[in-house]
């Protein structure tokens, strides 16, 4: 049974290499494939960065969170989040963003609301956070809460516990989540498609490279995607399979 | 200038108790709350309680809580306390930073031994051994040891309590303990814990010559008693009695006593009937004679509710 789960999961990969390979340097000199490239590790280290400064917090201050209800509330939330059809999440952005609305409005006096690279950053945003921080929340709320109270019992206070106790020992989950967010961002498809697809990310464009240059070339241009969004989380899990 | 801590409900503790500075023993059996006082002390458990130190307040129904962390105190708990993926000298150093400070160990312990190592090679007893360093690296005048060191070897941990006891690294020494004759030994007062009531701190010598309930007096070692009247009762200790009539030692009660050796090879279970009242214990074989005529009583206090029921 084993044998026939990893058959079947290595299929992809290896048709992906062998089909890909022949024509994977050329790939990006095809009209836009370079820039989309350029664009999907721009905003995606844009989106990156936007999901830490939003997500970390959020996870650490969930761990302190007593009330149980609000807990499975936040994580009902965010189950619902990470579930939600990428495509209907672009709907609804496109919706918001829409230059009928107070927050497309504002948005527009600064740069259009769709089609731009805050639209596509947004959109990324939005198809990876739930996955950082239900991630991160998990790694971190793992961390026995006596280990904080043993510190503070030593005159530690809570900024020098977290510092020598619960962000090294939250560091391991939290690197998992970011590689899961990452590879979730360089992957966006459903969202971008929708808000953003100008300027072009390599997801879309593989789809246009699809639809105007068949698929062999898709292929090719599918494998640099996977390139830039995989060997991350890949090393991550490898590194913890040998740690265990 | 004491410590103090004053519970009342719907706390699980309930009572009054007072600490000043020196060495204090918490004695209770399992459960009876113990580690629930030493943690509120510590800012870690009940916001109910009102606890302070001196002329500080550090928790009170008007007053504000003090977090653990802003309390003058070390707190070591029985569990493992290390932290798991630091070594040694790294904790020891995180807490005292200052590597001139020379840093407090008792007799025994070679920290160097131990200073690259993570807390999971070493020993269980080892660990607390190591966590009562930590604790002490604060330099904090309150030390609050929860069954801290269960898991020592019964020689050295006499010899780490002797050593606390001689040379008080820390102004307020508490710690939790169900063993009488560490509590009794090693501390300038004994507090008693019984589910849940905190008895009056009292010197070990005046907790022995009064106990307060028949729980207490157990707990103190009173194997039984005999009734003197309807109100008055004779405790029986068995460290405090002597086979045999010696009237220069102490008081001294005819009664038939008999023994048989066991239930332990060390022991012999001892049995003495006075007027139809029987009580039982065990003792060491020391005794010259395993029969007599007559107890002397080498400390017998008399108290107002009878052993003999439970």
């Amino acid at each position: 049974m084993t044998a026939v789960v990893i058959l079947v999961t290595v299929i992809p990969i290896a048709v992906l290499i062998t089909q890909g390979a022949p024509k994977f340097g050329q790939a990006l000199s095809a009209p836009g494939a370079g820039h989309a490239l350029a664009v999907t590790v721009e905003s995606g280290s844009l989106a990156l960065l936007v999901i830490f400064i939003l997500g970390l917090p959020t996870a650490y201050y969930l761990r302190y969170i007593r009330s149980p209800a609000f807990k499975r509330f936040v994580a009902v939330v965010l189950v619902l989040a990470l579930l939600m059809p990428p495509l209907v999440l672009g709907l609804v952005l496109a919706y918001v963003l829409a230059p009928a609305t107070a927050s497309g409005a504002i948005l527009s006096q600064w740069q259009a609301a769709s089609n731009s690279f805050p639209a596509l950053t947004l959109a990324e945003v939005y198809e990876a956070l739930p996955y950082f921080v239900l991630t991160a929340w998990s790694a971190i709320s793992a961390i026995p809460k006596a280990w904080e109270e043993d510190a503070w019992a030593l005159h530690k206070s809570p900024w020098q516990t977290f510092r020598f106790v619960l962000w090294p020992a939250s560091r391991p989950g939290l690197v998992t989540a970011t590689a899961l967010a990452w590879a979730r961002i360089v992957g966006a498809f459903g969202a971008p498609v929708v808000v953003a697809y100008h300027p072009t990310a390599l997801p879309v464009q593989i789809w246009i490279t699809l639809e105007e240059a068949g698929l062999p070339q898709a292929l090719s241009l599918a494998l640099w995607l996977v390139l830039v969004g995989l060997p991350l989380p890949g090393f991550l899990t490898w590194r913890q399979g040998t740690a265990s | 200038m004491n410590l103090y801590a004053q519970f009342s409900a719907p706390g699980f503790l309930h009572g009054h108790s007072e600490w000043p500075a020196g060495m204090h023993a918490l004695m209770g059996p399992s459960g009876s709350g113990k580690t629930t006082l030493l943690r509120s002390l510590a800012g870690l458990g009940s916001t109910l309680a009102t606890i302070g130190l001196k002329d500080s307040i550090w928790q009170g129904p008007s007053h504000d809580f003090l977090p653990a962390y802003l309390r003058p105190l070390a707190y070591v708990p029985q569990r493992p306390s290390l932290i798991p993926f630091r070594t040694i000298g790294q904790q020891i150093r995180w807490i005292q930073p200052d590597s001139t400070v020379p840093l407090v160990t008792p007799p025994g312990l070679a920290l160097s031994d131990f200073w690259d190592r993570l807390p999971h090679t070493l020993s269980g007893g080892q660990q607390q051994q190591i966590a009562l360093v930590r604790a002490l690296a604060t330099t904090q005048p309150v030390l609050l040891l929860d069954e801290s060191l269960s898991q020592v070897d019964h020689i050295q941990r006499q010899r780490i309590m002797h050593w606390l006891f001689e040379t008080r690294p820390a102004s307020w020494i508490l710690f939790s303990t169900h063993q009488l004759s560490e509590a009794l030994t090693f501390s300038d007062t004994v507090t008693i814990i019984y589910e849940g009531k905190v008895f009056p701190t009292r010197t070990p010598e005046d907790c022995l010559i009064h106990p307060d309930t028949p729980e207490t007096a157990r707990l103190l070692g009173y194997c039984g008693s005999f009734a003197l009247d309807n109100c008055h009762h004779l405790l029986i200790h068995p460290d405090y009695l002597l086979i045999g009539a010696f009237p220069d030692k102490g008081e001294v009660l005819e009664a038939d006593v008999t023994s048989i050796p066991g239930p332990s090879p060390l022991e012999r279970t001892w049995r003495a009937v006075y007027h139809n009242q029987v009580v039982q214990w065990r003792a060491p074989h020391a005794a010259r004679e395993t029969t007599a005529q007559a107890l002397t009583l080498l400390r017998a206090p008399i108290v107002s509710f009878t052993l003999n029921d439970h």
